[in-house]
């Protein structure tokens, strides 16, 4: 089925984006602009999770509830670190 | 002081009689006539084979005598006896004795709630229920003083 | 062992897995927590008759305290709710029993299991003694009296609980969203139904929370890992403590869990309240719609006021004035449904019957309470409140006044579950002397309000009433609270009235038919009392826009006609769940085992479409998690036996998870059903995402506890704490693996789809090794780090107990690699039955192990940057 072809195109993406993290590193950005390559590293992971649910999971073609579902659960766990870390600044 | 004391009292008083005089009143035992329980009845009066000794009210009543009495004698012994009290009140004697009082408290429940026609779940609930109020007794006992 | 024996053996009570039977067994055992927790309060107001330490012995009267708290919280008034949702709610939505029957059995087991482990705690030296809020670092060893024994003993207990909890909201959630009556849509639901379902999918969230919290305490208890110690490497919070963010780490996450958990708590009465106020009203609710929207508001207005129960904790003033407000804004939906519950009573016609007056008593009492909890949301105020026993009444007039809703509940519902109609007068004397209790213990309190919370001195205080010329009147503390303490001995002795009436009315009380209470309309009402073991006769439907029952040529008729009643959404790769477009013949049969493997379909064992009701494994399991966790408790400290239990309980648990994933049991899901809005996605599936979806807030969890304990400590300042062998090769790798697994499991799924036995193997095959790789290089990666000889800043090596940021590394990847060695189990499982056959044209089990081996893969992407790169 064209399915094994599109997994393994995902695959291969998503193998690129973990080394471009790990050139991320390497290359220093972050001794240059420490915040600047952690939301690019950051961003990246964010990328490939979402890929990975997206195609991997199915999410794309399940019912968007159950991408509620996973958003409520990501949002739950990001707005109490967020508000945790601001509420100590 | 004393007053308010004295008016509280009266008025506890007053709450407990309201509370037992609807109990009393809700039910109307006057009308009830006790019916003739088959179970309680010695079997041999009524003809039957003697049932099994643990089957036996008389049994049962026997063994809880012995064990007030023993419980009366122990303590009896433990107060004349300030000497040696060390292996009256040893674990091991302690654990025996409690484990031989909860046996006996639990398979009573389960039999007696048995002999009053209760299924066997509900008898087994009972008796967990029991279990339940050894356990609280341990617990209180654990945490006072 | 398909069989249910009769309800007089005892047999079934441990095989059933019938949801009314569960109800029974969770509202018998929450009663007998209510009576431990009621006595440890007893006990403790005896100690406060005065302020002196006279009662209970050294550390009792925090024992006390603390164990009431916990008990009543969790093991007494939730699962008491929750005996009326496993009993009422599959009646109310039309269904036969819950979506996973043996998880809901399982989830019962564990409750009543970790209840017992919280029994045996009061024997190991002292149980926990620290609030029931746990507060850190006084819940860390170095603060617990003795070896903390006991202690570990409770937070391993709470931890099977909330995997009690979770596995429950799991079912509730996919029963609710695939098993309605045809018609039902989620708005027409009962309103104890809706009240449910919200409830459900706050534990959903929160209790993952709360879980990682106890699994944090857990490491710290048991591991050593430094998370809530304030002085790591000396003794006692100092001036210089070098991890700043111990306690409020603790105060985040366990708050961000506790203000939900007050309205799971809460709502389940409130929806008690609401049909007893519609059936003895004889009238729909007043703004129906209106209170379902407050309900939802609430429901997600509870994850955003934590910070309130942190006023006087270290946080910043702006965060404090956004939770004020937050706060306030919560007591709106809440006003709004008050007052549509007093417009029901004024627009109807009232029969005061007892549940009506418990339900009333509730709100009278839950109105105090709550207005009462809008001073404490003012910050200012809270600053004179905070610790006090204002705060004490005030929760308790809300939570006993939930509690009181409950016991209405009880009321209502038990002609329902025994078939027989409890005393009226009895049960209104009932009411009377818990109303004269209830206020006479809770009121003094907030009269008393200066007293500290968990201390029993509390010396001098007085009230002084100054009335001018007529004198002024000085009353000490000690009147209220033996006011108080009488109080609670008359709503303890009004429990006796209760026991009484319901034990000798299930022997002696008139029988009833379907419906003793005129007026209620929802569809438990419509069976027979006790209704029968499937619920129905037929199956019902709404669709007619009135309760009717169809018979199987019906059903068939209908169901072939649409796609099960779900909507849009086929994918290309997602399967419909072969419910309805099997032709109404027999049901796919749901393998609803505790790991996503299928066992077998229905005509495999021949059972013709019955379902099965029996099955010993969660009992099993449930023990061998007992002696787990009792050994647990004490491997750090107790010896041989206690590891010794640990390795019995490991086994024990494998085994019997095993046993229960091979054991065929077939649980159908309906022809029929409503099940927007996830009509596409099938029983296990759904499953699985919810249970996958609190798997990422327990996550989430635990990389927000690095992060902020990070922000506390200094982001950049951590660098030092971390060694120089620490690189990222290791992790890149690891990352590589776990990637290539992922699609390994992709390549599995289609080749099952392709019935290719060869494909299906490698696949596996594949992931296995992938992931043993990951292990493997995890595990050498971490021996270097223990064993770093020769580095100055670590002589003794980087390993768990070293220092904070190698506490949250190895933890958290800990996790991680936890999660991935459970799904290699899985994997070896699935590889045994691919060799043997299975899976050959269905893919589902793969699919569904994919799901969880996916977000493995998906959280190592967010720990490898975070914990090597950044």
């Amino acid at each position: 089925m064209s399915h094994t072809k599109l997994y393994t195109a995902i695959y291969v993406v998503l193998f690129a984006f973990a080394t471009l993290q790990a050139v991320v590193e390497y290359a220093g950005f972050l001794e240059q602009s420490y915040w600047l390559a952690f939301w690019a590293i950051i961003v990246l992971s964010l990328i490939k999770a979402v890929i990975v649910a997206a195609y991997y999971q199915h999410l794309r073609w399940e019912p968007r509830a159950v991408s509620y579902l996973v958003v409520g659960g990501v949002v739950a766990a990001v707005a109490l670190t967020a508000a945790a870390s601001f509420s100590i600044t | 002081m004393s007053a308010t004391y004295v008016t509280s009292m009266l008025v506890m008083a007053a709450l407990a009689v309201l509370v037992l005089v609807a109990l009393v009143r809700s039910r109307r035992w006057y009308h009830y006539a006790p019916a003739p329980d088959e179970h309680d009845q010695l079997p041999a009066l009524a003809g039957e084979r003697r049932p099994p000794l643990l089957e036996r009210p008389t049994t049962w009543i026997v063994g809880f005598v012995a064990l007030m009495l023993g419980a009366v004698g122990g303590v009896f012994a433990f107060v004349t006896n300030p000497n040696a009290p060390g292996e009256l009140f040893s674990l091991p004697v302690l654990a025996v004795g409690g484990l031989m009082l909860g046996g006996y408290l639990l398979y009573g429940t389960y039999s007696a709630a048995k002999g009053r026609g209760h299924p066997s779940s509900i008898a087994a609930a009972e008796t967990a229920t029991l279990a339940g109020a050894l356990f609280l007794v341990a617990v209180s006992s654990q945490l006072i003083g | 062992m398909s069989e249910l024996p009769p309800k007089s053996s005892i047999k079934r009570w441990f095989l059933t897995t019938n949801h009314k039977d569960i109800g029974v067994l969770y509202l018998l055992t929450a009663l007998f927590f209510l009576v431990f927790g009621g006595l440890l309060a007893l006990l403790f107001r005896v100690e406060l008759l005065s302020p002196a330490a006279d009662f209970l012995g050294e550390g009792g009267y925090n024992q006390a305290v603390s164990a009431h708290g916990l008990l009543m919280v969790f093991w007494f008034i939730s699962p008491f709710a929750f005996g009326f949702a496993n009993y009422v709610v599959p009646l109310q939505i039309g269904a036969d029993d819950l979506a996973f029957p043996r998880l809901n059995a399982l989830s019962y087991w564990f409750y009543l299991f970790s209840g017992l482990l919280f029994g045996v705690s009061f024997f190991q030296g002292q149980t926990f003694s620290g609030g029931w809020t746990m507060y850190a670092p006084l819940n860390t060893p170095t603060y617990l009296p003795g070896e903390a024994l006991g202690a570990t003993t409770v937070v391993l207990a709470l931890i099977m609980f909330v995997t009690a909890v979770t596995l429950g909201s799991v079912n509730f959630l996919t029963t609710m969203y695939r098993m309605r009556a045809e018609g039902l849509r989620m708005r027409d639901l009962p309103l104890f139904s809706i009240s449910i379902n919200l409830t459900v999918w706050m534990m959903l969230f929160a209790f993952a929370a709360l879980l990682a919290a106890l699994m944090i305490l857990t490491s710290d208890h048991i591991l050593g890992t430094h998370y809530f110690a304030y002085e790591i490497g000396g003794e006692g919070i100092t001036q210089g403590a070098n991890n700043p963010g111990a306690s409020l780490l603790w105060a985040h996450l366990f708050w961000f869990f506790g203000h939900p958990e007050v309205y799971i708590v809460f709502f389940p009465a409130l929806g008690i309240m609401a049909e007893c106020f519609q059936t003895f009203t004889g009238r729909r609710l007043v703004g129906r719609k209106w209170f379902i929207i407050a309900m939802v508001l609430v429901a997600l207005q509870s994850f955003i006021v934590w910070m309130h129960h942190m006023f006087l904790t270290g946080i910043n003033l702006q965060i404090k004035t956004v939770f004020m407000a937050t706060t306030i804004g919560i007591s709106l939906p809440f006003d709004l449904m008050v007052f549509s519950l007093i417009y029901t009573m004024i627009k109807g016609r009232i029969r005061f019957t007892t549940p009506f007056l418990f339900s009333l008593g509730a709100l009278i009492v839950f109105i105090l309470g709550g207005i009462t909890g809008v001073f404490l949301g003012a910050v200012v105020l809270d600053y004179q409140f905070r610790g006090t026993y204002w705060v004490v009444a005030h929760f308790h007039y809300v939570m006993v006044g939930g509690a009181t809703a409950l016991f209405g509940g009880l009321y209502y519902w038990y002609p329902k579950i025994t078939g027989k109609m409890y005393d009226e007068f009895l049960g209104k004397i009932h009411f009377g002397v818990y109303m004269i209790g209830f206020n006479l213990l809770y009121f003094p309190m907030f009269l008393a309000w200066e007293t500290p919370r968990r201390v029993f001195d509390y010396g001098d205080f007085a009230t002084t009433i100054a009335l001018g010329e007529l004198g002024t009147y000085v009353i000490p503390y000690e009147v209220w609270h033996n006011a108080s303490t009488l109080g609670a001995a008359i709503l303890g002795a009004s429990f006796l009235i209760m026991f009484y009436n319901l034990f000798v009315s299930y022997w002696r009380g008139e029988d009833v038919g379907d419906n003793p209470w005129a007026y209620a309309t929802s569809a438990e009402w419509a069976v027979s009392s006790p209704p029968p073991l499937e619920n129905f006769h037929g199956t019902p439907s709404y669709a007619s826009g009135k309760l009717e029952f169809l018979d199987d040529e019906e059903v068939a008729r209908r169901s072939s006609g649409s796609s099960g009643g779900g909507h849009a959404g086929h994918g290309a790769a997602a399967t419909d769940g072969g419910t309805s477009t099997d032709g109404g013949a027999i049901a796919q049969a749901g393998p609803e085992a505790a790991l996503a493997t299928g066992t077998d379909t229905a005509g495999e064992h021949g059972h013709d479409g019955h379902p099965d009701h029996a099955s010993l494994w969660p009992f099993i399991i449930s023990v061998a998690g007992f002696v787990l966790f009792l050994g647990l408790s004490g491997i750090r400290t107790g010896g041989t036996f206690y590891t010794s239990l640990t390795l019995v309980g490991a086994v024990g648990v494998f085994g019997s998870f095993v046993g229960m994933a091979r054991e065929p049991f077939h649980s159908p899901e309906p022809l029929l059903a409503e099940r927007w809005p996830y009509g596409s996605v099938e029983k296990m599936k759904l499953g699985m995402w919810t249970f996958l979806a609190s798997d990422i807030v327990l996550f989430g969890a635990f990389i927000g506890s690095y992060v902020f304990v990070r922000v506390a400590y200094g982001w950049e300042e951590w660098h030092h704490l971390i060694p120089e062998a620490h690189v990222t090769m290791p992790g890149l790798i690891n990352t590589y693996l776990l990637l290539t697994s992922s699609f390994a499991v992709v390549l599995a799924m289609v080749a099952a789809e392709k019935q290719s036995r060869k494909g299906v193997l490698l696949s596996l095959g594949a992931t296995f090794a992938l992931g043993v790789g990951f292990l493997i290089n995890k595990a050498m990666e971490w021996d270097h780090l223990f064993n770093l000889h020769g580095s100055e800043a670590f002589p003794h090596g980087w390993d768990l107990t070293t220092n904070l940021a190698s506490s949250t590394f190895y933890l958290t990847t800990g996790l991680h690699g936890a999660h991935v060695a459970i799904g290699l189990i899985m994997v070896a499982y699935m590889f045994t039955r691919a060799w043997n056959g299975a899976y050959m044209g269905d893919e589902k089990p793969i699919e569904y192990f994919g799901l969880y081996w996916h977000l493995v893969d998906i959280v190592w992407l967010f720990l490898f940057p975070l914990f090597y790169i950044l």
